[in-house]
């Protein structure tokens, strides 16, 4: 009897040893492969991110390429016909005893708009931005704005950029983005550019005093900047100012730029 | 035979730790457990005192079963987010109160409802291992010794897989004494509590991490 209860006892030691023993067997396992599964999912985001990465890029190279056309197409074409017009309405002038004023003006409008298509298709031409830094750039397009004589930007950049031209072309235009929508939406008194950088990000600030973006605004100009901000890593917000006027803050880590 | 066994001070010390971490107001059914420990300790006491007045405690025991097919049922309710697991886990929960009734009703509860114990333990087995499963079948990184419900459902797998054969050998483990006046069965139950509890300690240390208000 006393046997049978110590092999009943050795049997449940030994038993409920084993189930332990398998039981801490599942767990080890679980957790081993819990491990792998988060590697994985890990390496599968990261060639996601990588992909997307390159998508983007292309769109970008895309659009790039479609401004270059248009701006050469602007001054090839569009540009030559204005030209041409021009100077059959010098010819038409030299016929003339009497210039008429009408005539004048219509010759001053033509030479304006030959000048505007110049400066359109050169800030489209990515071969002319190249040559050209992004705060120089920046500045030309401040400038360019002040000389309409209705809206004062200004751009205070002072900082040292070392970015490759491909990528100051893409920030040049997310900034002309942000510039563009103030102008168009809001109908700012001023627009301010900064740029500084701080704790290895740069950061971009678009202020105006405009009537501010709708809330919730969401158009292909903000998608398009989102989208370019995210090649770099970055972020963009859209903050609404106290008592009137919209600050675009365009943060971007400086450990990406150049990759 | 003392009421301070190694099981006892382990629900002890799980209690205090539940009504240290999981006090506040976030919590929401993890709160749950502060009553279940109080219960548990409560029907230990209860059962102790019947048993050192030479009465028979299993009915004390058999009401225990019920308290923790409903709360782990609970639990298990809460962890797997599945509607289809759901029905299921409502379904056996279902067809083991049935069981449990249909036993004890043979003995006017009066005698241990072994066999309610053995099939209770392949419940919840079942259910710790679909849980595991569900941890490997989410698409989100989840850290297990970071995740409090890990710790609630490895206690629980531990102390059912590991008292399964005991339970099986019921009548034979809770005779026999192994050392002085201690029965076997408690030898070996008390091992796995403290397994059981040990892990839930750490749940509830993980859950109030978790819960912490953010301070930079």
């Amino acid at each position: 009897m006393q046997e049978n209860t110590n092999s009943a006892i050795q049997a449940i030691i030994a038993i409920s040893s084993i189930f332990t023993l398998v039981a801490a067997f599942v767990v080890a396992y679980l957790l081993y492969f819990n491990q792998r599964k988060a590697r994985l999912i890990a390496e599968k985001k990261t060639l996601k991110e990588d992909f997307e990465k390159q998508l983007l890029r292309s769109r970008v190279e895309v659009q790039e390429a479609t401004f270059q056309h248009i701006g050469r197409e602007l001054h090839d074409n569009v540009g030559q016909l204005l030209s041409t017009a021009k100077m059959l309405l010098g010819v038409t002038e030299m016929g003339l005893p009497a210039v008429p004023d009408t005539l004048q003006t219509a010759s001053a409008t033509l030479s304006k708009a030959i000048q505007e298509i110049r400066q359109l298709s050169r800030s489209l031409d990515k071969e002319w931005l190249e040559q050209f830094s992004l705060l120089a750039n920046l500045r030309e397009e401040t400038e360019r704005i002040n000389a309409g004589g209705t809206v004062r930007a200004s751009c205070n950049c002072s900082i040292i950029l070392q970015m490759p031209a491909a990528e100051q072309i893409i920030l040049f235009r997310i900034v002309q983005e942000a510039i563009q929508n103030a102008l168009k939406h809001a109908h700012p008194a001023t627009i301010i550019v900064v740029m500084t950088e701080q704790d290895h990000w740069l950061h971009v600030t678009v202020t105006d005093d405009g009537g501010g973006m709708p809330v919730n605004f969401q158009g292909m100009g903000t998608a398009n900047m989102q989208r370019r901000v995210q090649l770099f890593g970055g972020s963009v917000t859209w903050e609404r100012l106290a008592p009137q006027g919209t600050q675009v803050t365009i943060r971007i880590p400086l450990q990406n730029i150049g990759l | 035979m003392q009421f301070f066994n190694p099981t006892v001070c382990a629900e002890i010390l799980a209690f205090f730790t539940a009504l240290f971490a999981l006090h506040n107001k976030g919590n929401t059914y993890w709160r749950l457990f502060m009553i279940y420990l109080l219960l548990v300790i409560v029907l230990e006491a209860v059962g102790f005192s019947l048993a050192i007045n030479k009465k028979i405690n299993y009915p004390v025991y058999n009401l225990l079963i019920l308290v923790q097919a409903l709360f782990f049922s609970f639990l298990f309710y809460q962890f797997n987010t599945s509607k289809k697991i759901r029905q299921w886990l409502m379904l056996l929960l279902f067809l083991f109160i049935c069981f449990f009734i249909f036993e004890g009703l043979g003995s006017s509860f009066l005698a241990y409802n072994k066999s309610s114990r053995q099939i209770f333990s392949f419940y919840i087995v079942l259910f710790c291992c679909i849980y595991y499963f569900s941890i490997l079948q989410n698409d989100e990184i989840i850290h297990p010794l970071k995740h409090p419900p890990f710790w609630i459902i490895t206690g629980l797998f531990f102390f059912y897989f590991g008292s399964a054969a005991m339970f099986a050998f019921f009548d034979k483990a809770s005779k026999s004494k192994q050392s002085g006046d201690v029965a076997f069965y408690y030898i070996i139950m008390g091992y796995l509590s403290c397994i059981l509890y040990g892990s839930w300690i750490i749940g509830f240390i993980c859950r109030k991490i978790q819960t912490q208000p953010f301070r930079p």
